[in-house]
């Protein structure tokens, strides 16, 4: 049984996947297909690529229906469940506020653009169906960021799983799935980022929150918010070190809040972990969107996870 | 709902995309131990209608026992053990008697000493697929006057769309009848019977909220179907209940279940049309809420109506000889009606699910909507009692 460990560029971040197999035929299979998977999923629902469905249904708002299939239904299901449980929170409409908060120009909106542009949020105004959906007015979109990078990489475990992998890690910029102990029935080690991890060193890693220590390949030391061993499930980050910006000495984070049009501004930093990464993703986002109450929230889940305000200071949870 | 609940229901969604679901096989994830005890009594006959005997009608206890397991990631096995206590009298044959009005029918009734038990023993083990899932069943039940032996295959498949499911079924059985005291009453002391059927079902996901399913089955008897115990006065002569030899049915269903997301209720509407060759026809309308309170209660009422057109050779007294030979007058073969009201209440608490019902059941000849043939006096209503739990090792 071998170890590989292919690192390619997907969903604009990059991602690594870490393997043991018995032949490095396979393991170039096994690579080809997860690729392709993770490769379909961005194609279908990437807000960038003009030809996405995601686009199409955009781009229909205040139109016309757009048909859609099983997975796309499962995914705006999904969503309307993390919607009711953050009472609103989560809401993937919130994605059109992007337009007016420019995190290149590092410029504030007006208030009126602010509100312009929340007449543009509301989850609950789409029509969606088993077979189609409706943005019904123009201008209106939607996003799945914070579900289907971190749904790849369930699927990407669900891959493995099917190709008889029982040792395996994938890391989709972050979003991570773990697919059994490594090969020496030892965890995975899995350092969290600090979001105050010194710049110089950030850079070199680029946009990664996470950072796994292959155990024959150790990365050079960092700061870490938490060092977490994993055995199987999915662990997903949240943070406004991702993208943000800094007007007067105040934090813009790319997090938007979809009553307010306005930056969240509570936590710094939360990974969680639990069975599936979509999950743990969308826990972790509604926690950041939550502000003030997000660790109280955490803690009544009973979810473990780790957390850091803007002072610094650390929260956790491990069961 | 609190906050764990919510996680729940996140959690399902989760499972539910496809990607994901594909690996969560719908095998069990544990074994899970079962027990149910059900009492079901009939109420007396009234006094007016019986010409002599007991007026008691049957009192059914029941004790369940089912486990299930899963046997590895593929296939699961389960074993459920049936006891059945059973007393009372029964009905057993009309006769006239002189009344105020003229000649009045009048049941004579069996004394209430009839003490049955039963045990049936049913095995099935099922292998699940990626999109199927395949099931055998045998099947044993055991009385001192009747053996059943069956046996039965299920196939269900899910297309590629994920919103159909094809279900696709046959069984076969084979009953031996042994009469209780076949000499002293000159019955029939050993018969055979042979039946089979099949079934097919498509379910469909409409929308979100709404799944609707659609069903035929087929299903033949033949043999003895007489009921060897009730007897007919032709002629003046006391002689043997006699059916025809064969029975063809079939049935049409119709279920629906519409989920209304503002008070967490499923409602469920099921129809069905029954008809045979005996001229046989009947239709069955339920309606039941399953109302969910949090995550762990649910309650269910129900209402079921029944209405059925009985068979063409049913009478409640022979007044002259058929020259087909066939006579019965068994009130489950007459026109009639009749409704159920219940409630089910489920509740869960970690590993256990606990659940207790009540139902009772009314007939008469006026709640039928068809009126073709005669009235009988031996129409039954009962209760039923239930309680039972499921424990998840």
């Amino acid at each position: 049984m071998q170890f590989y460990q292919n690192k390619f560029s997907a969903m604009g971040s990059p991602c690594a996947l870490n393997f043991y197999c018995s032949s490095p035929v396979k393991a170039q299979q096994i690579f080809s297909l997860v690729i392709k998977e993770v490769k379909r999923l961005e194609d279908k629902y990437s807000r960038y690529l003009a030809n996405s469905l995601l686009s199409k249904i955009n781009t229909s708002a205040g139109i016309q229906k757009v048909k859609i299939d099983h997975e796309t239904f499962a995914l705006l299901a999904y969503a309307e469940q993390a919607y009711q449980i953050s009472d609103g929170l989560f809401d993937i409409t919130t994605g059109v506020l992007r337009h007016i908060w420019d995190f290149k120009k590092q410029q504030i909106p007006s208030q009126i653009q602010i509100e312009n542009s929340l007449q543009l949020v509301d989850w609950q105004l789409v029509e969606w169906q088993q077979d189609y959906i409706y943005l019904p007015v123009k201008g209106m979109e939607i996003d799945f960021g914070g579900i289907v990078k971190e749904y790849a990489a369930d699927a990407v475990a669900a891959l493995l799983k099917s190709k008889d992998i029982k040792h395996g890690l994938i890391d989709l910029g972050g979003d991570i799935h773990v697919l059994g102990p490594d090969i020496h029935n030892k965890p995975w080690p899995i350092a969290i980022r600090s979001p105050q991890t010194p710049a110089k060193l950030r850079k070199n890693q680029k946009n990664q929150t996470t950072h796994i220590f292959e155990q024959k390949q150790p990365e050079a030391p960092q700061k870490a918010l938490a060092n977490i061993a994993m055995t199987h499930g999915g662990l997903a980050s949240s943070g406004d070190y991702e993208r943000n910006f800094i007007v007067k000495g105040k934090k813009y984070s790319h997090l938007l809040h979809p009553k307010t049009g306005w930056p969240v501004h509570g936590l710094s930093a939360v990974s969680v972990w639990c069975e599936q990464c979509v999950m743990a993703g969308t826990i972790a986002t509604i926690s950041m969107l939550k502000q003030e109450e997000g660790i109280a929230w955490l803690n009544e889940l009973e979810i473990p996870y780790v957390a850091m305000d803007h002072v610094g200071g650390t929260y956790q949870h491990s069961s | 709902m609190s906050t764990h609940q919510l996680l729940k229901s996140l959690s399902a969604a989760a499972l539910a995309l496809p990607a994901i679901a594909s690996q969560a096989s719908t095998i069990a994830d544990n074994a899970q131990f079962g027990y149910r005890y059900n009492t079901y009594q009939e109420q007396d006959l009234a006094a007016a209608d019986v010409h002599s005997g007991s007026l008691e009608r049957y009192i059914v206890d029941v004790n369940q026992f089912s486990l299930l397991t899963p046997l590895n990631e593929y296939l699961q096995a389960s074993i459920s053990l049936q006891f059945e206590s059973m007393s009372g009298a029964s009905p057993w044959y009309t006769q006239t008697v002189e009344g105020e009005m003229g000649d009045e029918i009048k049941q004579v009734m069996s004394g209430a000493s009839i003490e049955e038990d039963r045990t049936d023993i049913i095995t099935q083990l099922t292998y699940f697929g990626d999109s199927y899932s395949v099931s055998g069943t045998v099947a044993k039940s055991t009385e001192n006057d009747y053996n059943s032996l069956s046996g039965g295959v299920e196939l269900s498949y899910d297309f590629s769309d994920k919103l159909t499911t094809l279900g696709v079924s046959a069984d076969y059985s084979t009953d031996e009848i042994t009469p209780s005291d076949a000499l002293e009453y000159n019955r029939t002391p050993y018969e055979e019977k042979q039946s089979w059927s099949g079934h097919i079902s498509l379910s469909r996901v409409v929308t979100k909220n709404l799944i609707v399913q659609l069903g035929y089955g087929l299903f033949n008897r033949s043999g003895y179907l007489s009921d060897p115990y009730k007897r007919v006065i032709v002629d003046s002569k006391l002689i043997d209940d006699s059916r025809p030899d064969s029975r063809l049915a079939s049935t049409y269903t119709g279920r629906l279940r519409y989920f209304v997301e503002g008070i967490d209720t499923a409602l469920h509407f099921d129809y069905r049309l029954y008809e045979d060759n005996w001229d046989v026809l009947s239709h069955t309308i339920e309606f039941a809420p399953y109302i969910n309170i949090g995550a762990d209660w649910q309650i269910v009422p129900s209402i079921r109506y029944y209405s059925q057109k009985g068979a063409f050779f049913y009478e409640n007294y022979y007044e002259y000889v058929r020259e087909d030979g066939y006579y019965s007058t068994d009130s489950r073969l007459s026109s009639y009606g009749a409704y159920t009201i219940g409630a089910k209440v489920n509740k869960k608490i970690g590993d256990w699910f606990l659940t207790a019902s009540y139902q009772y059941y009314t007939s008469s000849h006026d709640l039928g909507i068809d009126d073709y043939n005669e009235t009988s006096n031996s129409l039954v209503d009962f209760d039923i009692v239930s309680i039972g739990f499921d424990y998840i090792f």
